[in-house]
């Protein structure tokens, strides 16, 4: 994420005009992040791409297989279309994009250990909600595919 | 020919690197550190005024925002420690906006720092800053579902402020749903009924943000 490090760290003096009673200067940093780096996947696929490439050490990448946990936070849809894009631009378009999802264990005081696809899930043995999930945060590049 | 190479490395592995390395002087500091995430317009900043009031220079704030110093405007005046943040269109904070925000503050006498994300309850829950937790806001007034729409955040939170609980006689929310999906969602999550203008809530709330066992203790 070379693009989201600071551009440009500054003291704001004075505090805006629109707030005349402020007291206090304020401090403020303008990290500089493209204008249409607002949505996650798209930080997230940058991040992904940028991995590809170092270890394909210069070779064409042909495809990108990513693991998707049920709490990553990560719309496949919207990671696809990211990464769509970036490849496009940056390496060769109609690259293979594989998303696996991928479950997260969980384990219910019941005693039951068992794999679950979505958050609020219920222990399938007893029906009790408080469960424990060891993962499923995760947002992982499994293999690349490059030409060689 | 193709070639099929193994990664096996987080997407994001480069923030959580940074992210280490904020704990990493966290823990030397002895600092705490708490990462606020709440939907636009929840109370965050007015919570942290009230913190500001009581702890002075001992709260440090990294606060962020698309735009403007109005926040940091707010907590300085409280008397806590304050930098903003300005993402310029970025809908969450980075571990590395964090270590760069992290320079213009003097934490000397700080003992708990809290980042305000960006409002927001999508992005800013799945970027790891180097926090020892999150904490949630989340006001009547959005509606009891968010928790049950809103997973990513509310299975990472370790606590949730429930806020402008006064506001509960005027609004559709059903707080024993909103109670119960939380729980549903992680049954550690200790939750807690605030209101910055009854200060309802907001004692038990400043005694548990200034807990550093109750936070540290706590598995990321």
């Amino acid at each position: 994420m070379a693009c989201l490090s600071p551009r440009r760290v500054t003291k704001a003096l004075p505090a805006s005009s629109r707030h005349n009673t402020i007291l206090h200067p304020v401090k403020r940093i303008k990290p500089s992040v493209p204008r249409a780096c607002n949505m996650h996947e798209l930080s997230i696929a940058t991040a992904i791409v940028e991995t590809a490439q170092r270890h394909a050490e210069g070779k064409p990448i042909e495809g990108i297989t990513v693991r998707i946990g049920p709490f990553s936070g990560v719309v496949k849809e919207s990671l696809v279309f990211y990464l769509d894009l970036l490849l496009e631009e940056k390496e060769r378009p109609k690259a293979h994009i594989e998303i696996i999802h991928a479950k997260a264990n969980a384990t219910c005081p019941c005693g039951a250990s068992f794999q679950i696809s979505s958050a609020m899930t219920p222990c399938p043995s007893c029906g009790d909600y408080n469960i424990r999930c060891s993962d499923g945060r995760d947002c992982t590049i499994e293999s690349i595919e490059v030409t060689s | 020919m193709t070639q099929t190479i193994r990664v096996e490395e987080a997407a994001l592995a480069r923030n959580d690197l940074a992210a280490q390395e904020n704990r990493r002087l966290f823990d030397s500091l002895g600092l705490i550190a708490v990462n606020m995430i709440s939907a636009p317009g929840s109370g965050k900043t007015s919570i942290l005024e009230f913190l500001g009031q009581r702890l002075g220079k001992q709260l440090a704030v990294v606060t962020g925002d698309i735009q403007t110093t109005f926040d940091a405007d707010r907590i300085n005046k409280s008397g806590a420690e304050c930098v903003q943040v300005e993402t310029g269109g970025g809908c969450h904070l980075t571990a590395e906006m964090v270590a760069a925000a992290l320079k213009k503050l003097d934490l000397s006498q700080a003992r708990l720092l809290v980042i305000e994300n960006v409002g927001n309850l999508v992005c800013p829950a799945i970027f790891e800053l180097g926090e020892h937790g999150k904490i949630a806001v989340l006001s009547v007034a959005e509606g009891h579902e968010k928790p049950a729409k809103y997973p990513s955040l509310f299975v990472r939170a370790q606590a949730v402020a429930i806020n402008k609980i006064d506001l509960l006689p005027y609004v559709d929310f059903n707080l024993e749903q909103a109670e119960s999906d939380c729980r549903k969602l992680n049954p550690e999550a200790r939750i807690f009924r605030t209101s910055c203008r009854t200060k309802e809530g907001m004692e038990e709330l400043s005694r548990y943000l200034t807990t550093a066992s109750a936070w540290t203790a706590h598995r990321q």
